[in-house]
């Protein structure tokens, strides 16, 4: 707990003066755009610009998605724009909505694992984990070392491969097409591992109440050393490929800029807050799985802007890497991978939350349980879904162009937010 | 030429013209099939991938298909659009840029026009293309295409300047306007060549020519990733494919352009080899351009592009905006030293294009799944003993079955009557296989499942059965051991 308490400060500070997002008050009718005004300030809404030549503007309204190639997926913002200049911007969620949660009363805890794969369809392993996590919380299992050492192995290379999906994805955002596919062709080695492990690319439905589904097949953690280095090498690539380029620095330097007050005011987590200096990362600071087993660093940036958030990206990948380094070389040579979970799972009544560290930030599972099958209520923090409320502050007062930059630097996954 | 220009106008030489004319266009449209066929296969040589392959040898009629595909589709005219104007726009933008080749001199003696004020001609004739692309954008009645064409008519204000200018250096030197004496000029090797006195003019001339030409990274009007297409986005069919004709025409009259005023036109480089007629070199030189083009501009900077100070340069033409441009943004560009970032991405991505390539040939070769892979189940009815647990731990319920009693009247228990899964909404999670006591339901490592309905997604007992391929080996490795009692 001794990061927390480097926070601590600044979140009584926060409380004591609250930052122009986190005010309490209502609103009578539920009038959204009323609530964006007080919200962001006032900062909205500040009515045709004057300009010098006293020609008459007017704003424009414009739906940037639902289908829009850089919303990643069905998300839209509306933006109020004057000439390229964004006045207000009001994002809409709920698209993607399939009610994982509510579905999830209806289902034992085994066969709410595969849904759990398609909330964050990008880091399907670690969505696996916090929801096993929590129900081995309840059960208070012990969970056998091999099966921690793979559930960790998986998380890592995940985080790498959500990471590389992010870079790609991003870059094609900001307009440059080749970075996409370098990051696909060796995010595919990743995902051919998991294919070999358990038998899907995306959706891995891998791991278990318990332990994990599969062992790893023979060879595979050699493949895995062997990855390591071939993609220290590819990170080099990656940088000089673009971290350095003008243009790109030009374009996400100073943008989207946030202080770290702000940033825990609105509960931002993952590499939206470690960007403003703040270090806070769960793996470290409440260590699960086999995490303290391990030396890793959690980079922090300092100026909170997309620059930073980019650079923090790629050295997670590097310190992954570091993990990974470390899991394979202490890898226990056999073991169960099933610990001694109950046939039926029938957690005791009470509550319990798990909360882990995914690529984009904290995702927590919290369930109480009545005792069944089922779960009574299950919640999941989605970190995407909490990270994206600081959108519209972000976005008044940038360029069209900028909101790109702003919400692919946020790193959304659609299926998260919507769950 | 010079000898039908000096005739008065009449039937023959209006016939040599228009034969001319019709000859050059052919000459063009080959032209831009095969630098749109020619940009695709080097992008993907840079992204590890092939490139166009599949249409004709070597994918070579690509570009030929596509052509075909937008000529034979549907023709669809937003109703809200200005409809006149949104027919017209197209026309407006093509027209010029084909008709600004007529001042490009190929040969000493092969041109189409002698104009004396050749270099305005050009400019003038270019800038009408743009009123087509804001009329476009304007017509079509669509937020995104009324930016992309606005931000156009603000690049244009942007860039037209500096092009301009920085051909006024070479006016002054040669003393004409007129492109074929200017490449007369350049006579007597390299050295003569216009580019070395005038070097500077030259860089931004290659610059503001590919923002011209609204390439990556100057492609504000369409802005893939924000505008979605810019102006274009309501266009479909032959409408569309003339605005990517005119954009490609564009590019060989800009890289004939520069040939011409800064790259001795069809002078040859080296006196020794003044024995190669100039209609050879002229292409030659061309097609060294368009590849400078090509790689300098489009791929090359395929990293990130579209700078910011790209737009805030054009907005900030549209001088309303003006207050939001950051002198910061404007020292983007300028000088080498500040482009080291981007040559270094460059080397990364000329080494690309020889590393080994990724591109799967799937439907050819099929593609090899590991043992574990999850794909269509196989169901053995002859092993199921009807316990039903498939069923149940289905989280999307597809699995519907039925038994019968055991025909045998010895044996006690039941047999599978029917099974029934929904590959409509089956996620293949492998919780079947799981839990099956039996193992008569298993996974197998297909996973082609496409049909042309719904309904046969419905697969039964029989097709079930039948999916006997690739069985996979291992099926449910990881059954809870049991042991600790659920809360007991
Ligand atoms: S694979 Fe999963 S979804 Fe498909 S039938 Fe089996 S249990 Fe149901
Ligand atoms: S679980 Fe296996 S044995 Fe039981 S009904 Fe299903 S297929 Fe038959």
């Amino acid at each position: 707990m001794a990061q927390l308490e480097r926070i601590e400060p600044i979140r009584e500070q926060a409380e004591a003066e609250p930052a122009a997002g986190s005010g309490q008050q209502t609103f009578a009718d539920g009038d959204i755009s009323a609530a964006y005004e007080a919200t962001a300030g006032g900062l909205l809404r500040a009515g045709p610009p004057e300009s010098g030549d006293g020609l008459r503007t007017e704003e424009l309204l414009l739906n940037v998605g639902p289908q829009h190639p850089s919303t990643h997926g069905v998300f839209r913002v509306i933006v109020k724009l004057d000439g390229e200049v964004i006045r207000e911007a009001i994002p809409v969620m709920g698209y993607l909505h399939r009610g994982t949660e509510k579905l999830a009363e209806n289902l034992n805890y085994t066969q709410i694992i595969p849904y759990t794969d398609r909330m964050d369809y990008v880091s399907a392993m670690t969505n696996n984990y916090v929801l096993v996590n929590a129900v081995e919380k309840m059960l208070q299992l012990e969970i056998p070392e091999r099966a921690q050492f793979l559930r960790l192995i998986v998380m890592e290379l995940q985080r790498i491969a959500s990471h590389m999906v992010w870079w790609g994805t991003y870059l094609l955002d900001i307009g440059a097409m080749s970075p996409f596919l370098f990051a696909f062709r060796d995010r595919e080695i990743i995902i051919n591992l998991f294919n070999e492990l358990c038998g899907a690319r995306l959706t891995y439905n891998y791991m278990r109440v318990g332990g994990v589904k599969w062992d790893a097949p023979p060879g595979w953690i050699d493949k895995v050393r062997e990855f390591i280095p071939y993609m220290r090498k590819k990170l080099d690539e990656y940088n000089n490929l673009v971290s350095g380029n003008e243009i790109f620095l030009a374009r996400i330097q100073g943008i989207g800029k946030y202080d770290a007050q702000t940033a825990i005011s609105y509960g931002l987590s993952g590499a939206n807050l470690r960007c403003t200096g703040v270090s806070w990362d769960l793996r470290k600071d409440q260590p699960y799985c086999i995490y303290d087993r391990f030396e890793f660093d959690v980079p922090v940036g300092k100026n909170g802007d997309c620059y930073d958030r980019y650079l923090l990206r790629l050295e997670e990948m590097r310190q992954s890497l570091r993990i990974l380094e470390q899991a394979v070389a202490q890898f226990p040579d056999g073991g169960d991978i099933m610990g001694k979970a109950p046939r039926v799972i029938r957690p005791p009544e009470g509550e319990a939350y798990a909360a882990i560290e995914s690529p984009r930030g904290e995702i927590g599972c919290y369930i109480i349980s009545r005792g069944k099958q089922e779960p009574f209520r299950l919640k999941f923090r989605r970190p995407s879904f909490v990270n994206l409320q600081i959108l519209p502050k972000l976005l008044v007062g940038e360029t069209m162009t900028n909101l790109i930059t702003i919400l692919g630097g946020i790193d959304i996954v659609v299926g998260e937010v919507d769950a | 030429m010079m000898h039908f220009l000096e005739q008065p106008f009449g039937w023959s030489n209006f016939f040599v013209f228009l034969l001319l004319g019709i000859v050059m266009l052919l000459i063009v449209l080959g032209f831009v099939t095969y630098a749109i066929y020619f940009e695709r296969k080097v992008i993907g040589w840079m992204q590890f991938r092939i490139g166009p392959n599949r249409t004709g040898p070597l994918g070579l009629l690509q570009s030929v298909a596509d052509v075909t595909k937008l000529l034979i589709k549907e023709d669809t005219i937003p109703r809200k659009a200005e409809r006149q104007l949104f027919i017209l726009a197209p026309v407006i933008t093509f027209i010029p840029s084909f008709a600004a080749i007529a001042v490009l001199p190929f040969a000493s003696n092969l041109f189409f026009a002698d104009l004396d004020v050749g270099i305005l001609y050009y400019v003038a004739l270019s800038g009408i293309s743009t009123i087509g692309i804001v009329l476009g954008g304007w017509a079509s009645n669509n937020k995104y295409a009324l930016l992309g064409g606005m931000r156009s008519a603000a690049q244009m204000i942007s860039y037209e300047v500096p092009l301009v200018i920085s051909v006024v250096g070479i006016v002054m030197m040669t003393g004409t306007l007129n492109l074929r004496l200017i490449v007369e000029g350049q006579a007597g090797g390299f050295w003569h060549w216009n580019f070395i006195p005038q070097i500077i003019g030259f860089v931004v001339f290659v610059i503001a020519g590919i923002s011209e030409l609204n390439r990556t990274p100057f492609d504000l009007p369409e802005a893939e990733s924000e505008l979605v297409a810019g102006y274009h986005v309501e266009y479909s069919g032959f409408r569309f494919a003339f605005f990517m004709l005119a954009e490609y025409v564009y590019v060989f009259a800009i890289a004939s352009l520069t040939t011409v005023l800064f790259l001795g036109g069809w002078q040859s480089p080296l006196p020794v080899l003044d024995f190669i007629p100039g209609i050879i070199l002229v292409p030659a030189q061309i097609f060294v351009h368009r590849l400078f083009l090509l790689l300098a501009a489009r791929d090359a900077a395929a990293h990130p592009d579209r700078p910011a100070h790209g737009s805030r340069l054009a907005g900030a033409a549209a001088a309303r905006d003006r207050q939001h441009f950051r002198q910061r943004d404007f020292n983007g560009i300028g000088g080498w030293g500040r482009m080291k970032g981007i040559m270094k991405g460059l080397g990364v991505t000329f080494k690309a294009m020889t590393a080994k390539k990724v591109t799967y040939a799937y439907p050819d070769v099929p593609l090899e799944m590991p043992d574990r892979f999850r794909g269509i189940q196989h169901f053995e009815p002859d092993k199921c003993i009807v316990c039903n647990m498939c069923a149940k731990i289905c989280p999307t319920e597809c699995i519907t079955l039925t038994g019968k009693p055991n025909p045998d009247p010895e044996k006690k228990g039941k047999v599978i009557d029917t099974y029934d899964i929904n590959f409509e909404i089956c996620i293949l999670c492998d919780l079947c296989t799981e839990v099956c006591p039996t193992e008569a339901i298993v996974m197998t490592n297909n996973f082609e499942l496409s049909t042309y309905s719904r309904d046969e997604l419905f697969k039964d007992m029989k097709w079930l059965t039948d999916n006997n391929e690739n069985v996979r080996k291992e099926n449910n490795s990881a059954a809870p051991k049991g042991g600790a009692k659920a809360n007991a």
